[in-house]
């Protein structure tokens, strides 16, 4: 009886409870709340065109488009709706929005960026290298002029490399060391501490306030894992940019694990005409890489090993394409039937893919390849994927993300940046993928379906592997943490909520 | 004495332009160029070399290096290649922080290592003068990131009294600014301090069995007299020079340091501009560390003819 009323109790007050959120549920929170992140990268200047800042960046910072949390789906950012044809793309953009300089934004300060991006001397350039001109339509409509179908433009304007600034800042000249953007976050000058804490404040102009969690960010340059650690347990920070060895750890210590897919990794065959020039060699290299002792070693267990570049919902997507067995005796039989034997391959490796390296090195020794790994600093390391010095890498490539349209060009075109060894790709992969450029859309999936069976048939690429990021925090802080597909190392911030203090 | 000075600060001048020029050599055949390291993993052969002409790189070494020590000259190291930030104020923000860690550190050395190594060397053979020289070779044995580590894991992670890592600038008040260094300069004066407290025993053990400490003794001289006023104060010449060469170890120890604790002085400084193939700031973290390094050993030598007569020269 008494359990009852006990019961009963429960109920009115959690009814109770309801019925005033549900009266409230319309009242907006202001953003609240700091959040404290540790991370192991500090920025590099301002310029978002320039190395991987978005940790940083993604504050400040804001596209005309923006990629969802599943790291494929385009959303609206700044433009709120585009139109794609093959000869042009065009934008409709939000009326609402100014820079955190008071600068409106608008189709010029469209033009502007464009502009500025075409002027610079980085891969950014060749990204946009499709549009002839940017057309002022009205105020808030811009048409880019297309000298070529640029089905990909779409997906760069998410990147970071677009990202929209100032046009003020970039006539003055200060928008590479002063971040001007339009983004839910200001950078706080006066409380950064350069080389140690990073402050940022919420931008109280911000078009979307609603959509904001914390009011501030401050960001702990802690290059250390160990100290970033410790600077968590310490109660330093709410959130450290973590290790997945670690996970087990951090949750026996009270800390929640965020996981997301962060980078595919595979064997990048550049010289596929002479060392790598033999389908059956590759095919021997794609069953030789020890996707599960990496797994095993590095990744406690943690990756994901999918069959091909694009994942189910690509236009690109091979359904029920199977990945390479890892078989060394198989392997070793096409080497055989290949006539190869005493294959010395170099491939260069920084010291953060030492135990991927070494087991790579180990593996392919089974079947008769012998790999020499040359160690080298990580700048050296990512200068020499372009260098034409090394028949093959383990390592991604961002710039192929975004699907097919990237990843030929980039990767397999004669004159594809990543085709190290301007390897003539097959004929019928060329042919299909100049098809798919003009091709109306419903179309295009099987045009693009053919392009990935000829590279898993021919094993131009293969071993592919999703690395995954981690992150620790403390969950007495933070309600919610928020990440992206393909985006390591920074979260969705503006999505985090801190718990109410 | 000021002929001494003179002579001395004069010898620098040639190291220092020594330094200067194999920095900038070095750094010319490193394998990863500013424009590479800029333009990060996409860059093509063709960027580079755009880059690379933009930047004025492609012109004679010898022409940039006098550019370069020209500018220098007058404060001006030019601006790093991926913060696009002036290099002199990069290193006026950084350089106190070292300094600071550094300074902390030989001070904690030379207070808790002088009064060890006089109180082994008192109590010689005695337990007293076994449990210090125990300590002391623990100390010295212990590589300085583990005892950082440790200091963390007790005073930061369990006790929370002070930070695990990371940097609170002055403006932020006394306390806090003075709680950030206590860990780092405790890592890095412990260490020091053994090697002091070693130096000081050694020292003072000689002079107490010297004969003037003898004769002082029989003719009645009480014994803390003897020991502060004269065996101290005649011990202390090796260990002034000791703590001379410490202070310029001390400076490099704390690089390893500042990545422990995550203090943004030099020595991240240059790790992080290494990485990055940063040119500029690296050569000028360089020739900055080894100004210092001049300067305090310069220091050292002028003191140690302040304190000794004989090594004046003629």
């Amino acid at each position: 009886m008494l359990q009852k009323a006990i019961d009963c109790a429960k109920y009115a007050i959690a009814a109770s409870c309801i019925a005033t959120a549900g009266l409230s549920g319309t009242a907006w929170a202001e953003p609240a709340g700091t959040l404290k992140w540790g991370i192991g990268f500090e920025p590099q200047g301002w310029n978002p065109q320039l190395p991987p800042n978005t940790t940083y960046t993604q504050l400040v910072y804001e596209g005309l488009l923006r990629m969802a949390p599943d790291g494929t789906t385009l959303e609206p950012a700044l433009a709120t709706e585009w139109t794609v044809t093959p000869e042009n793309i065009t934008f409709v953009l939000r009326q609402d929005v100014q820079f955190h300089d008071g600068t409106p934004f608008n189709a010029d300060a469209v033009i502007a960026n464009i502009e500025n991006v075409q002027k610079a001397s980085n891969r950014w350039r060749e990204a946009i290298g499709g549009i002839a001109q940017v057309v002022k339509v009205n105020d808030y409509t811009v048409r880019f002029e297309l000298d070529r179908p640029s089905p990909s433009l779409p997906f760069t304007l998410s990147q970071r490399g677009l990202n929209m600034i100032s046009p003020k800042a970039i006539a003055d000249g200060i928008w590479e060391r002063e971040p001007v953007g339009t983004g839910p976050y200001t950078y706080n000058q006066a409380d950064t501490v350069s080389g140690s804490t990073y402050v940022f404040d919420f931008f109280p102009d911000y078009y979307d306030p609603e959509s904001v969690g914390p009011e501030r960010v401050e960001i702990s340059y802690l290059p250390d894992a160990a100290s970033r650690y410790n600077a968590l347990l310490a109660g330093q920070v709410d959130a450290i940019d973590g290790d997945p060895t670690q996970m087990a750890t951090a949750e026996s210590q009270g800390f929640s694990n965020q996981v997301w897919r962060t980078l595919r990794y595979h064997l990048l065959m550049f010289d596929r005409a002479d060392a790598l020039g033999d389908v059956r060699v590759r095919k021997a290299l794609c069953m030789a890489m020890p996707l599960e002792h990496i797994n095993a070693a590095r990744y406690d267990g943690l990756l994901e090993f999918p069959s091909q570049r694009f994942d189910e919902g690509d236009p690109a997507h091979v359904a029920g394409l199977e990945p390479y067995p890892y078989d060394i005796e198989g392997a070793k039989a096409l080497l055989a039937e290949a006539g190869v034997s005493n294959l010395s391959l170099q491939f260069p490796s920084p010291d953060f893919m030492r135990i991927i390296s070494e087991l790579t090195k180990e593996s392919f020794s089974m079947i008769g390849v012998d790999a020499e790994i040359m160690m080298m600093p990580t700048p050296e390391y990512f200068q020499s994927f372009y260098s034409g010095r090394y028949p093959f890498i383990v390592n991604t490539m961002t710039p192929e993300n975004g699907g097919m349209f990237n990843y030929y060009p980039f990767r397999f075109a004669l004159d594809g940046p990543a085709n190290t060894f301007k390897v003539e790709p097959p004929a019928r992969l060329e042919e299909l993928y100049q098809l798919a450029l003009t091709a109306p859309e419903a179309e295009q999936p099987a045009l693009l379906q053919e392009m990935t069976q000829i590279i898993h048939d021919e094993a131009l690429d293969c071993g592919y592997f999703d690395t995954a990021g981690v992150v620790h925090y403390n969950s007495e802080r933070i309600a919610q943490i928020a990440t992206t597909t393909w985006e390591p190392s920074a979260l969705r911030y503006k999505d985090v909520r801190m718990v109410a203090e | 004495m000021w002929k001494l000075t003179f002579a001395r600060t004069i010898a620098a001048v040639p190291v220092i332009i020594l330094v200067a020029l194999v920095a900038f050599m070095l750094f010319r055949f490193v394998p990863v160029q500013a424009p590479a390291a800029i333009l990060g993993d996409g860059a093509t052969p063709e960027a580079v070399a755009r880059l690379t002409a933009e930047m004025g790189l492609d012109r004679p070494a010898p022409v940039l290096f006098l550019e370069w020590v020209g500018n220098a000259l007058q404060g001006d190291f030019g601006r790093s290649y991926v913060t696009n930030l002036e290099v002199s104020s990069e290193i006026a923000h950084r350089l106190p922080i070292t300094l600071t860690l550094a300074l902390g550190g030989i001070v904690i050395a030379v207070l808790l290592g002088v009064p060890t190594g006089v109180a082994a060397a008192l109590y010689r053979n005695s337990w007293i003068d076994r449990a210090l020289t125990g300590v002391v070779s623990v100390l010295l044995a212990m590589p300085g990131f583990w005892l950082a580590l440790l200091l963390v894991l007790a005073f930061a992670v369990q006790l929370r009294w002070l930070p695990a890592a990371g940097y609170t600038p002055p403006s932020a008040g006394l306390w806090p600014w003075l709680r950030g260094f206590i860990l780092p300069c405790l890592a890095l004066g412990l260490g020091a301090t053994a090697n002091i407290a070693r130096h000081t025993r050694s020292s003072m053990l000689q002079q107490l069995d010297s004969q003037y400490a003898r004769a002082l003794t029989a003719r009645g001289c009480p014994r803390g007299r003897l020991v502060m006023r004269y065996c101290l104060k005649n011990a202390m010449m090796p260990v002034l020079a000791i703590i001379g060469m410490l202070t310029a170890l001390m400076l490099s120890g704390s690089f390893v340091i500042e990545k422990v604790f995550s203090v943004p002085g030099l020595g991240s400084l240059i790790l992080d501009s290494i990485n990055r193939g940063d040119t500029p700031v690296l050569q000028a973290v360089v020739v900055v560390v080894a100004v210092f390094i001049i300067v305090v050993n310069l220091l050292v030598d002028i003191g140690y003819g302040l304190i000794d007569p004989k090594v004046r020269p003629e």
